[in-house]
């Protein structure tokens, strides 16, 4: 039994080995003067994981105010975890030592070492990493210890939080609104400095107090202490602790939704609100979604069909798409955007008690004909993580695989609110400022934008250069002869007939620094697969990367799974029926793309597109019914880790 | 050394001369003109029909007696004008030989004129009207040459509304009566129209080439040796580098921008990585290029020995396709710049993009509505939509699939629905030549039991008008059968029918000569149906009595329908007012659009009275509907349903209240099997009656569709058996 923990032990040191160069040098946990050991940083909290990983989910209750705190209030008695570490005088007389505690987010993070200049890696500054909440607190100072050849037990206590460098920019009217910079989802690792009064002079300020700045940077304590200067600081021990901890993030979805008044007044909501979804200040605190309202966009003008059908449960036909194609005169046709609810809360709901959340887009009637897109969104911004949704949202296709016009999406989204929350600089002629707009818009050094997305439609997967679009007939409204008006698809549309389009897409306002950034389609190869990434041109905001998938499956299921790794370099997209048979279908990373490292939110959604976004695409929208029924979706599971 | 230096930068430069001259003829590939299979030309005027006329055949011709032998440019004969002969051969044409005559906008006459002086000798253009009246004349005169067999070319510019029912004569007049002679004229019925040029070019906007057929076998470098379909392709190698060009002037696909060009072709290679690609050039009138594009298949997945689709396309910006012009011209072509073997087979190139609807714009915008429900204008669209459900009985003997179909209905048939048992529904009668198919409906079986009926004397019954009628108010009705042929009318009876044949009770002349429409119905207070003769050309009407098995008026005098000279196009009797006796409506076209009014008897005047408010008459439909009436929703009054198909189905339910006649919605279908709409078929029929229901109407559609190259819409030699949408027979009601 033993032997197996060593293993796991060993093995979860491996992980966070592999994850981002850290502290493992045993041999420094010793000197002349003092020796240190039994570094554990998680004393007072148990999981059911194994003891060197312990797990824990962000507590979500007034986290939209105070920023995720780790431990929660509701998590562990006093708030806090509680340290310990033992300490053994050799120095021959007693005496005060100090020490100090960090931590840092291992999953997600930039090394700190250059590999090619050895000096500190410029990114390693956006790495989440902190220590004391307070960071006026130094090195704590132990008691008198007595070299008598016994160890004597310190501890301590540390608690996680957002902004943990007490940053100014998510200060607001003297409120340090943590929340802008929330701790990360993944393995954190504990650090311990143990040095004397001759060590602790060497040491610098901004070492000491993580808030300030060197050369207008900040220096991060793990860089100093094990690659930087701090290595050679005579009387130091560095030790990490023997237990870490992997931070998860789980938000209740049936917890309610709250309604911000961005998008509708007091008495609307007031009027619309019911028990699990309205603005009420518990909601506020214990709700970790809203109701997402799109922004429409004017392009996406329709003058749609004037006709109301289930396509999914009645049987339309390529047939009855085809006249409805060739026969309606414009003056039949309505005119219309995709629309975005008028009554809050009457489109989404959050079931207390499958702990699930239900969205619809609603039917239409004669004379309220309406593509409304319906969606949540998450109210607690996070930068990276492995963002994955349970959930069965709307089949797309029916059984003559006639597309309903709905694209699911799940996609993560900038936080907004204003300047707070900018990627970093692209300094090769910047980013554009707007996501819409065309070439000749403003550039600009700093984005507060940042997209990535799950869109999954029926398109075709066509990267221009390498695979054309299919060569479509152009129909004649001649009724006399069907031949004419019932033009049969291109064959290789035919051939994926049962399959739907996943396309992953992140959006990187166009910022031409990765090394290797293009227009048109180039490949990119990732563990022996090949994905074919499209930039339409060098002024196009997004890249695209897209992927044949079978309806079916996806969303004729009892529920599927739906991945967006976001991690520093990279960014992975994965499906799948199970958390453990997820398959990738989407690959892109810093060379190719700027990969955002804003705090951005989890959107669901179902929406209508206007299908010219989406060129080859062999239904038309405007060619497609107003829905009959609610088209209804449901999440039943959101998991950040 | 230094003299070495200069001749080998010479040599050098000379090399790269040659090389950059090569590369750039590389680029700029110009293929042989000889190897185009596709290309003709067309301006922004289309012609929708063109008539020749040699004075060989006349059959097209009246007034046949100018035929001449005396001269001709061609053949035997000519036209010979004299003298003695002021008008020559004249082409008449009725307006409804072709769809889309509304869009002509002018005619064209090329001719070849011999004669020595023709002074004032010129083309006619005249239309006459359903009734022979003259309603437009213009005239433009032959040229003045004494030049023989001069050729001539007449342009009519037409700046009237040509109404259906009208006819369009052509004819020389030699109102200077000089002996002309003209030959091989060509008559060209033209259209500057953009949507009709779009909509008839979008038909030419598709090169589909599979080598197969006999214009294609001349085609260099045919090989059998590799096929995708059929057993032909073409070899590209090093000797043949360029494949065949396929070319469309920019004015035969699109009256707008050629904004796309999309082509795909099968490839069969001999190794992956290829150097080819698929061009498109497009050249102006003289020959010059204004656009170059190329589009290689290096970037695509090709497999070496199997066939690999090749799809590419051609978008052009703004600011490409406005510098292009219609007459410039667009080729596509293969070009294999690598030498080594590539068949090519099955080239589809489409020029264009999806063309417009047609119509103007919406007239609802959900943005305006601000989140409030739309009310529905029952004068304009959108109109809502009134669904009849699929009744779902068995139909199968009258179906082509059933092997025992002996009750096999076409869409050419003549139908009738008659209360011919007394039980207050309507039976289906479907006549033949000399027969008659009674069906009934059988709630028990949900199925129609038919029985074949001969009558006596029946001649054609596509010459003849039918109607049914209670006419001695015995509760059964009895059929009556008008020939205006033989100008007489048959009444048969369905009592009493023995050896399966119907009775005849009576058989009378007609009284009237010139009958403008003729209906059945109870116009007066008597419990049986009467006879109503509308007079052609005059006011007058006349309601006849069958009594004592004969005919007889019994009532006459006048009626004023207050159109004007408005064309009818149809009535239907039925009851549409809230009173004891049947009434009429009456559709006639007024400015493109349908007018409707309802005619009632008034017993105490003796006259038929009619209502003629502004709002009786409806938008968006032609006059051309056919009428149908039936009590569609379970009231005690009967509906109008307008049914039309000459754009598209449309069938309208029309309902009447104190300001007028209404589009009560448009007519839509649900519960039919698979794909089998109605409204998808190339010729449906319609006949209405309470088949199944006494108290509710249900529709019959006879459903085909035609395999005839130039079908109208009204008559099909050959049915075609489309596997997804088979003939059917499909009964449909709102009881449901």
């Amino acid at each position: 039994m033993r032997l197996a923990k060593a293993r796991l032990c060993f093995l979860m040191c491996f992980i966070i080995c592999a994850a981002c160069k850290h502290l493992t040098d045993e041999s420094r946990s010793t000197n002349s003067n003092f020796d240190v050991k039994d570094f554990l940083a998680l004393t007072n909290f148990s999981s059911t994981s194994n003891k060197a990983l312990k797990n824990i989910d962000l507590e979500y209750d007034n986290a939209v105010n105070s920023g995720f705190l780790i431990p929660g209030n509701n998590q562990i008695s006093g708030n806090h975890f509680i340290c310990s570490f033992s300490i053994k005088n050799n120095s021959g007389i007693s005496k005060k030592l100090l020490w100090k505690i960090y931590y840092k987010n291992t999953s997600y993070c930039f090394p700190e070492t250059n590999a090619t200049t050895k000096g500190i890696n410029e990114f390693a500054e956006e790495n989440f990493y902190g220590s004391y909440i307070d960071s006026t607190i130094l090195f704590n100072s132990t008691v008198e210890i007595p070299s008598d050849g016994e160890y004597h037990e310190i501890i301590d206590s540390i608690r996680i939080a957002g902004n943990p460098r007490n940053e100014d920019y998510c200060y607001s009217n003297g409120i340090n609104n943590r929340w802008r910079r929330n701790p990360r989802v993944g393995i954190y690792n504990f650090m311990l400095v143990v040095t004397d009064a001759s060590g602790i002079n060497k040491i610098p300020s901004y070492i000491q107090n993580i808030s300030l700045r060197e050369n207008n940077h900040f220096i991060t304590p793990y860089y100093y202490f094990i690659d930087g200067d701090g290595k050679n600081i005579p009387n130091t021990v560095v030790l990490n602790a023997k237990d870490s901890l992997k931070v998860s993030a789980r938000p209740d979805l049936g917890k309610g939704i709250y309604i911000n008044n961005d998008f509708f007044n007091d008495e609307v909501i007031k009027n619309n609100a019911n028990v699990g979804c309205g603005n009420d200040p518990k909601l506020f605190k214990t709700s970790a979604f809203s109701q997402f309202i799109h922004y429409i966009d004017k392009s996406a003008k329709l003058e749609n069909i004037p006709v109301i059908d289930d396509v999914i449960n009645n049987n339309y036909s390529k047939l009855d798409y085809n006249w409805n194609r060739n026969f309606y005169r414009k003056e039949e046709l309505i005119s219309t955007t995709p629309l975005t609810t008028k009554s809050p809360c009457e489109t989404v709901y959050s079931d207390p008690v499958n702990r699930k959340i239900i969205i619809h887009n609603p039917k239409s009637t004669p004379g309220n004909w309406k593509k409304e897109n319906v969606g949540i969104i998450t109210r607690h911004g996070l930068t990276y993580g492995k963002v994955r949704v349970k959930v069965k949202l709307t089949q797309l296709l029916n059984m003559n695989n006639v597309w309903n016009g709905i694209t699911n999406a799940i996609w993560l989204i900038s936080q907004p609110n204003d300047k707070w929350n900018y990627r970093r600089a692209c300094p090769n002629g910047g980013y554009f400022k707007t996501y819409w707009g065309g070439p000749n818009d403003e550039r600009i050094n700093r984005s507060d934008y940042s997209e990535i997305d799950f869109e999954i439609l029926k398109t075709t997967s066509y990267c221009p250069d390498i695979n054309f679009p299919p060569v479509y007939r152009i129909p004649v409204s001649d009724s006399k002869n069907i031949e004419k008006w019932n033009t049969p698809l291109p064959e290789e549309i035919l051939k994926e007939d049962g399959n739907i389009t996943v396309a992953c897409t992140n959006w990187d306002m166009a910022c031409r620094q990765p090394e290797n950034f293009g227009t048109g389609c180039n490949s990119i190869s990732y563990l022996g697969k090949s994905f074919e990434a499209h930039r339409w041109d060098e002024n196009y905001r997004a890249i695209t990367e897209k992927r044949y998938a079978p309806d079916d499956e996806l969303f004729g299921s009892p529920y599927y799974y739906f991945e967006i790794d976001w991690r520093p370099t990279e960014i992975i997209w994965r499906i799948g029926p199970e958390p453990d048979k997820m398959y990738i279908v989407g690959y892109m990373n810093e060379k190719i793309t700027s990969i955002p490292n804003n705090q951005m939110l989890l959107i669901i959604t179902q929406e209508f597109h206007n299908t010219k976004w989406w060129p080859g695409s062999p239904f038309q929208q405007e060619n497609i019914p107003f829905p009959l029924n609610d088209i209804n979706g449901e999440i039943y599971e959101i998991v950040i880790e | 050394m230094k003299k070495l230096i200069i001749y080998s930068f010479l040599i050098l430069s000379i090399i790269i001369f040659a090389l950059g001259g090569y590369v750039y003829y590389k680029r700029h590939p110009h293929p042989p003109d000889g190897n185009k299979i596709y290309g003709d030309q067309l301006s922004g005027i289309y012609t929708v029909l063109q008539v020749r006329l040699d004075y060989e055949d006349l059959s097209l011709l009246d007034n046949t007696s100018t035929a001449s032998s005396e001269k001709y440019f061609s053949g035997k004969n000519s036209c010979k004008l004299s003298s003695k002969a002021e008008y020559g051969s004249c082409l008449s044409l009725p307006l409804n030989t072709f769809d889309d005559f509304n869009d002509i906008t002018q005619v064209v006459v090329t001719s070849k004129i011999y004669s020595a002086d023709a002074d004032e000798a010129s083309w006619v253009l005249q239309i006459d009207d359903k009734n022979g009246k003259v309603v437009y004349w213009t005239n433009i005169e032959f040229p003045k040459t004494n030049e023989l067999w001069k050729e001539d070319k007449t342009t009519f510019e037409l700046d009237t509304i040509i109404e259906n029912g009208t006819t369009l004569k052509i004819y020389p007049w030699n109102k200077s009566l000089k002996t002309i002679f003209i030959d091989d004229v060509i008559i060209d019925f033209q259209t500057t129209h953009k949507s009709a040029i779009n909509k008839m070019a979008s038909d030419k906007s598709r090169i589909y080439c599979d080598f197969e057929s006999p214009e294609q076998a001349g085609t260099p470098n045919l090989s059998s040796k590799q096929a995708h379909s059929g057993t032909n392709s073409v070899l590209l190698n090093l000797t043949t580098e360029y494949g065949p060009q396929f070319c469309k002037t920019i004015s035969q696909v699109t009256n707008d921008t050629l904004s796309r060009i999309s082509a795909s072709v099968w490839l069969y290679p001999q190794k992956e990585k290829l150097s080819c690609s698929m061009v498109l050039i497009i050249k102006d009138k003289n020959g010059k290029q204004v656009f170059w594009s190329e589009k290689s298949v290096k970037n695509s997945t090709l497999h070496k020995n199997e066939w690999n689709k090749f799809n590419t396309d051609y978008s052009f910006s703004p600011e490409e396709y406005r510098k292009f012009q219609s007459t410039d011209n667009a080729c596509i072509f293969l070009w294999n710049r690598d030498g080594s073997d590539i068949y090519a087979d099955d080239f589809e190139i489409v020029f264009g993009t999806e063309l417009p609807r047609s119509g103007t714009s919406p007239n609802v915008d959900v943005q305006e509505l601000a989140g409030k429900s739309y009310s529905f204008d029952p004068y304009k669209p959108p109109f809502q939509f009134q669904f009849f459900e699929n009744e779902k009985i068995d139909v199968s003997p009258f179906l082509p699939q059933n092997p025992d179909n002996k009750y096999e209905f076409f869409p050419t048939d003549h139908f009738l629905s008659a209360n011919t048992d007394g039980d207050d529904k309507n039976e289906l009668l479907r006549f033949r030549n000399d027969s008659l198919d009674i069906c009934s409906y059988d709630d028990v079986s949900r199925k129609f039991q038919c029985k074949t009926c001969f009558i006596p004397s029946l001649i054609n019954p596509s010459l003849c008008q039918f109607l049914s009628g209670d006419i001695n108010g015995d509760g059964v009705e009895e059929l009556i059968v008008m020939n205006p042929t033989t100008s007489k009318i048959q009444t048969y009876g369905f009592k009493n029918i023995s050896e399966n044949k119907l009775k005849l009770l009576s058989e009378i002349n007609l009284p009237i000569k010139r009958i403008r429409f003729i209906s059945c119905g109870k116009f007066d207070v008597t419990n049986h149906s009467e006879l109503l003769f509308f007079e052609n050309e005059s006011s007058k009407f006349f309601i006849m009595s069958y009594a004592n098995d004969n005919w007889k008026i019994n009532h006459q005098g006048n009626y004023n329908l207050n159109i004007g000279d408005a064309a009818i196009t149809g009535i239907v009797t039925g009851k549409f007012l809230n009173n004891q006796t049947d009434n009429i409506i009456i559709t006639y076209t007024v400015n493109n659009s349908i007018g409707l009014t309802t005619l009632q008897y008034i017993e105490f005047g003796n006259t038929f009275q009619s209502d003629y408010p502004a709002k009786n008459i409806l938008n968006y439909f032609s006059g051309n509907s056919i009428l149908l009436k039936g009590n569609f929703d379970n009231d005690n009054l009967d509906e109008l349903i307008l049914f039309n198909t000459k754009n598209r189905f449309d069938m309208k339910l029309i309902d009447k209240n104190d300001n007028g006649f209404y589009i009560n919605g448009q007519v839509e279908f649900k519960g039919y099997t698979s794909n089998e709409n109605p409204k998808f078929y190339e010729f449906p029929l319609a006949i209405t009656g309470n088949f199944i229901n006494k108290n509710n109407t249900s529709i019959l559609f006879v459903l085909r569709n035609c395999n005839d190259n130039s079908f109208d819409g009204k008559h099909c030699n050959s049915y075609s058996n489309i596997p997804y949408l088979p003939n059917t027979v499909e009964f449909y009601s709102t009881s449901k």
